[in-house]
């Protein structure tokens, strides 16, 4: 017996109308396919990058996700400097990974939030959004803005910070920690959560390989891949922090990656303020001209690899800006994850995912096969499914 | 329909959002989900979130208006019941700001539904817009 | 690195650190996909696939993005006319060339023979069918 089921998701809260994220062709409970529908969100990008110069660029590309904004800006910005053949000074590249471990503390914390919410731990969704709320202000200390921090130029970074910033990064983060390893216990504890999440949605570490899965649904798969230890860019190279994998494929085991490197970027904070580099920061101008060449520039944004590959003929549009974002191949090659799965599951396989709907713009629906009827819910109803 | 008194009155006391994002970056919706959490107590205002589009009083709404979104924007605001309301939350909503230009986007709600508030930023603090929101019904 | 070469057996020319550029004929793309799924040091996956039109030389330019794993990134270069921009698909051996391949029809244009799955308009708005606004002219 099949039925068409539309799922709307959320980016963040499952009680949101956001576009439809993901069909799914059912039989009873099973999941036999999931059939993505997309392009609510996209809004040309690549073609508006083209038409722009590459300066507007910087505050277009900083502007495809807000969840990760800093680190679009941090690889267009590569991008772009590698073309122009521009070094950045150490002081510069040290505080671009401050406010890239920033952003990723910030992601992590909401999609781990948003997965309790999936879960119906409401209390425990909202503790973790207070917390996080310390790192948002932390955000604003240093580029002047809680999300959208346009906080990188090419050759360097707009502000700097000084040692009454650095004092409060660093007493903030001690609070934070305490706080994340609590969720931690929680995570690897509570009976109603390892019930929910673990053995499922499973991916093999071969299909992870495959499907060309990044990030951390990919290390949740136990490859071994991270950018910043693979492909060292801006201060990453010269700092010390693990690669964090977990075995088992499943949605408990994303999610547990995603814990453990909350506690990796405070870490890896703790030793940029430790070292930060004397010297400028801010440049007082840049190049205006984008000379002939191309670059492929590689981040690891909170959700994994992010690729900026650009093109420039000479011109100070670009001739070609082509943005491969970790989600796009992620939930679209997800989906091996569903096979077989009840559709009860089909929530947290989907937060597990941490999908980021303006990176990957993407919308999939459920349709049950047999009935040819179709029900509108929501995650909560659809994580309680019964048939 | 007429606007009546009573529905107005219950409005401004327990106003009911629904948000629905048309191709935004998240950074407007994760603002206004971070509006709805304790830090900013918007229940002191009775404000939450609506269970379904016949539920709602105001559609809150984020993103440059995709074309593809924008049938569906038309759509949820006609299931809303009178009285009803929309509050267009940052640049992209009110202009389509960086995207306007692009072949996919329409560029700005008020070319799709009629708009009662413009709440600027990019992204608006939580603050600002529980502040638009609250101006709102402060006209009814 | 020299491992990595023997074991592609491709011209691998180096255009910056961690930075390798192949050229190969579009026919042979499948093979070099295979070449690389079970390259020396764990394989690679597949990062993405940028597509960039060159009207004046009359061909679109795929660079299949490989990120071979422990720290290498091979860009395999293939040229498909303009006007009969079609390529066999990568996804019997990369299931996970649907979400790239799905994109570059999409906004380019060129056909990937052999993936079934694949449907338009995807991401651009539904009147577009037929238009693929990443094309210069």
């Amino acid at each position: 017996m099949s039925h068409v089921v539309e799922i709307p998701v959320g980016p963040q809260h499952p009680a949101l109308h956001e576009p439809i994220l993901f069909r799914l062709l059912v039989e009873g409970e099973r999941i036999v396919r999931v059939v993505p529908s997309i392009g609510y969100n996209h809004r040309g990008i690549e073609k508006l990058a083209e038409t722009n110069t590459f300066v507007k660029g910087l505050y277009i590309c900083g502007r495809v996700c807000g969840i990760c904004n800093i680190v679009h800006a941090t690889t267009y910005t590569m991008a772009i400097e590698r073309i122009q053949g521009v070094e950045v000074p150490p002081r510069a590249r040290y505080l671009r990974v401050l406010v890239n471990e920033l952003e990723r503390i910030h992601s992590h914390m909401l999609i781990v939030a948003v997965m309790a919410e999936v879960l119906g731990f409401e209390s425990l969704f909202m503790l973790i959004m207070r917390d996080r709320e310390a790192v948002m202000q932390l955000k604003e200390l240093v580029t002047g803005n809680r999300v959208l921090g346009d906080y990188l130029i090419f050759g360097g970074v707009r502000r700097d910070i000084d040692d009454a910033v650095a004092h409060r990064i660093l007493r903030t983060l001690d609070h934070i920690e305490e706080r994340v390893r609590y969720y931690r216990r929680v995570f690897e504890e509570d009976v109603t959560i390892n019930k929910r999440l673990r053995g499922v949605g499973p991916i093999s570490r071969a299909e992870a390989v495959r499907y060309c899965l990044v990030g951390p649904t990919a290390r949740g798969s136990g490859v071994e891949t991270d950018v910043r230890a693979e492909d060292p860019y801006e201060a990453y190279g010269e700092l010390e922090f693990n690669v964090v994998t977990y075995p088992d494929g499943d949605s408990w085991s994303r999610m547990m990656v995603r814990i453990d490197e909350i506690l990796e970027s405070i870490e890896i904070i703790r030793q940029v303020l430790k070292r930060l580099p004397q010297g400028q920061a801010v440049p007082k101008t840049f190049k205006r001209a984008l000379p002939k060449g191309e670059a492929i520039a590689r981040a690891e944004a909170p959700r994994g690899e992010l690729v900026y590959h650009v093109i420039s003929d000479g011109k100070p549009t670009p001739y070609r800006v082509k943005i491969r974002t970790p989600s796009m191949a992620n939930v679209i090659n997800g989906i091996v994850a569903f096979k077989d799965a009840y559709i009860a599951d089909a929530p947290a396989i989907i937060a597990s995912f941490d999908p980021c709907i303006s990176c990957m713009e993407r919308v999939v629906e459920v349709v049950d096969l047999d009935k040819r009827k179709s029900t509108v819910v929501s995650l909560r109803e659809l994580a309680g499914w019964r048939g | 329909m007429s606007r009546s008194r009573v529905a107005l009155k219950a409005i401004k006391r327990s106003p009911w959002l629904l948000h629905f994002n048309t191709g935004a970056c998240n950074g407007c919706d994760i603002e206004v989900l971070a509006a709805l959490t304790p830090l900013y107590d918007p229940e002191r205002f009775g404000v939450r979130l609506a269970p379904n589009p016949r539920h709602a009083d105001i559609l809150v709404v984020t993103g440059a208006v995709t074309k593809k979104a924008a049938k569906r924007l038309r759509r949820l605001y006609e299931q809303m019941p009178e009285p009803k309301f929309v509050i267009a939350v940052g640049a992209c909503a009110i202009s389509g700001h960086a995207f306007r230009h692009s072949y996919s986007v329409v560029g700005g709600a008020d070319k799709v539904v009629p708009v009662d508030m413009y709440i600027p930023g990019c992204p608006p603090r939580p603050e600002v817009i529980l502040e638009g929101i609250l101006r709102l019904l402060e006209r009814l | 690195m020299s491992e990595l070469r023997e074991s592609l057996g491709l011209e691998l020319e180096e255009v910056g650190p961690r930075r390798y550029v192949a050229r190969v004929d579009a026919g042979r793309v499948v093979e070099v996909a295979r070449k690389m799924l079970e390259a020396t040091g764990g394989g690679a996956y597949l990062a993405n696939i940028t597509a960039v039109d060159w009207p004046d030389r009359g061909v679109i330019e795929l660079a299949y993005n490989f990120w071979v794993y422990g720290g290498y990134l091979v860009s395999v270069r293939v040229e498909v006319p303009r006007d009969a921009a079609e390529v066999d698909s990568i996804t019997p051996v990369y299931p996970g060339a649907l979400a790239h391949e799905l994109e570059v029809h999409d906004l380019m244009g060129v056909r990937f023979r052999g993936n079934e799955m694949i449907w338009e308009p995807a991401f651009k708005p539904e009147d577009m069918k037929g238009v693929y606004p990443l094309r210069k002219r």
